[in-house]
């Protein structure tokens, strides 16, 4: 896989130099932040925190430096590459999404389009910002924070669209690969809320109190790899009504198997995403809504972990101001075979964003998020179940 | 003496009769439906039962790109008239239309111009670029004599319209796509000639570019 993301962001990289400049879009984003972080140990550090930043950390942090190139190198044909760098992240550059896109004109209301290489399923509604960003909060919903950290289509898409004049309707379907442990976040650790994207060579730390874990922490997960040599796929349906808004209608099964290993276990993760998104004036409404599962059988012994995961969020679009305001929930719940432990959680996070935008290349964003989670996993750490994490941010992103 | 005076009353009858009517101005203010004034909407009128001829429109429109925004966002073409598109961007652009009313595309280089698209039949024409989504225009193709659109105040002026009942019809982009357009009677007679309407008109966001927004 490494060497395939590796070719797409070469061809990436050397596709604009054959172009004249105008053919050429480059966008950034840098974003650095003061961070007022909850008490208990985030993620990033082997913790069960539910938000980016942890151990009680205040002070400045950098949120990423990221630069995203688009290239039109036929009239129909086009590549994107998104590059970021990120304190944390394993390599010191690193690739969100790389991808071309073949979209030949038409002039019937049918049209189709096919794209290939690395980027995220069509599951958000809330990252349509630069850099995959939300232009609403700085945080991602508990469903988009997850398929940032674990989703990735490695593969082909086909998408077409019929555009009405009163309606429009899509039809999606992808064929992907090298995506097999998604799901054990969830089964291990839970849902979470933060804004850091996976990069394709990337990895993801799992809690130090994993049941499964015989190695000793930090212990990895690397989410894209192919481990069982079957292709997952997902298919989705999106209607949208002019002034009215849009429904969307996605299913994704990873096709993994289970009892697959090559050192790390494959999971079997599918499932059902609905997202509807509405405005009313300068009022904007999302919801989504997702629900599935996660199998993982080593040696013959199943372990089935449930989850799902809803969020409404109201944006007020005031010109110069936009204010924010999402409320989630989540949930897991674990099976284990012959009565073995597994962990389950519920939890409810409420987040209200202000943004500021003073110049066109200027954003200042206060945010302040709060998430209530019940999981028993944390009496492994010496902890209460329950716990309530306060995160406040003010981002400072400049935009090129 | 009689008959001398019953000629000179039967020609003035006839020349009376002969002389075109009095023109006035009419002009028109266009407000949504919470009374704010509506830019780019298009108004027409229409003689009732008898066709007229009306202020010659220009048949030779020119739709430019720049700044990756199609300039203007709203043009009246006349039945039969012509468009050419110009691309003064330094980007290519694909400039296409699926509408019913004119299908076309084709590619435009930078600095370069189309040989003008002929429109047959009227309606609304609406072009996008394939290149850039958010790019998006609309032709408006009018049968009516006479047609003009409203400035930033909502106001539409129609200028040397003969005294006569009429048929006034409005259209902007955010009508709702599919109705038929809303229609008013006016009559216009000499001095000031004043009407109003008010459309439904969708909600949408802002068309203007918003930094912070994915352009892919």
């Amino acid at each position: 896989m490494k060497r395939l993301a590796a070719r797409i962001v070469v061809a990436m990289t050397l596709a604009p130099c054959s172009l004249s400049a105008q053919e050429f879009q480059l966008d950034a984003v840098g974003d650095a932040r003061l961070v007022a972080a909850p008490n208990e140990r985030g993620w990033r550090d082997g913790g069960l925190g539910k938000t980016r930043y942890g151990n009680g950390d205040v002070g400045a942090a950098l949120g990423e430096i990221s630069a995203i190139g688009r290239a039109q190198l036929l009239p129909e044909l086009s590549a994107y590459a998104h590059a970021r760098f990120e304190p944390d992240q394993r390599s010191a550059g690193d690739v969100i999404e790389a991808y071309a896109r073949y979209r030949p004109v038409s002039t019937t209301p049918l049209r189709w389009s096919f794209r290939a290489g690395a980027f995220f399923p069509p599951v958000s509604l809330e990252n349509q910002g630069v850099g995959w960003t939300s232009v609403w909060t700085l945080t991602p919903s508990a469903i988009n924070s997850w398929v940032g950290e674990e989703l990735r289509t490695i593969g082909g898409e086909a998408l077409v669209e019929w555009r009405g004049v009163e309606h429009s309707l899509e039809a999606t379907a992808a064929l992907l690969a090298t995506n097999d442990p998604a799901g054990i976040l969830l089964a291990e650790r839970g849902w979470t809320l933060g804004d850091r994207p996976i990069g394709l060579f990337d990895r993801s730390r799992l809690p130090d109190v994993t049941l499964r874990a015989r190695q000793r922490a930090p212990i990895y997960s690397l989410p894209f790899q192919e481990i069982d040599g079957r292709v997952g796929w997902y298919t989705g349906l999106a209607w949208q009504a002019s002034g009215y808004g849009r429904l969307a209608l996605l299913y994704y099964n990873n096709e993994a198997d289970g009892s697959a290993t090559n050192g790390q276990f494959a999971w079997h993760t599918d499932f059902w995403s609905v997202g509807a998104e509405t405005r009313i004036d300068d009022v904007v409404v999302l919801g989504q809504f997702m629900i599935g599962a996660t199998d993982f059988a080593p040696l013959g012994r199943a372990s089935h972990t449930d989850f799902e995961a809803a969020y409404v969020l109201v944006g007020w679009d005031l010109g110069t101001w936009r204010l924010a305001g999402r409320v989630d929930q989540f949930a897991t719940k674990g099976y284990a075979p012959g009565g073995g432990v597994e962990y389950s959680e519920r939890g409810y996070a409420q987040t209200v964003a202000l943004t500021w935008r003073p110049t066109d290349w200027l954003r200042i964003t206060a945010e302040l998020l709060h998430i209530e989670s019940g999981r028993e996993q944390r009496h492994l750490e010496g902890l209460p179940g329950r716990t309530d994490n306060t995160q406040g941010q003010i981002a400072f992103r400049l935009l090129y | 003496m009689r008959g001398l005076r019953q000629g000179i009353i039967g020609l003035a009858c006839l020349v009376l009769a002969a002389a075109p009517l009095a023109a006035a101005d009419l002009v028109v203010q266009v407000t949504d439906a919470d009374g704010r004034p509506v830019a780019d909407a298009v108004v027409t009128l229409a003689p009732e039962g008898v066709a007229a001829a009306g202020t010659p429109m220009p048949r030779r429109n020119e739709v430019d790109q720049r700044n990756e925004t199609f300039v203007p966002y709203v043009q009246i073409v006349p039945r039969g008239g012509e468009v050419a598109f110009k691309n003064s961007d330094l980007t290519r652009h694909h400039v296409y239309s699926f509408s019913p009313a004119r299908a076309f595309e084709f590619v435009l280089a930078p600095g370069q111009q189309s040989d003008p698209v002929r429109f047959e039949r009227a309606g609304v024409v609406a072009i996008g670029c394939n290149i850039h989504d958010r790019m998006v225009a609309y032709l408006y193709v009018a049968d009516a004599p006479w047609a003009t659109l409203t400035d930033a105040e909502g106001r539409a002026v129609l200028s040397g319209v003969p005294e006569a009942s009429y048929a006034m019809r409005a259209w902007h982009p955010r009508a709702r796509p599919g109705r038929p357009e809303p229609s008013q009677k006016v009559t216009v007679g000499s001095g000031a000639n004043q009407a109003t309407v008010s459309l439904a008109l969708l909600r949408e966001p802002s068309r203007q570019l918003d930094r912070d927004r994915a352009r892919y």
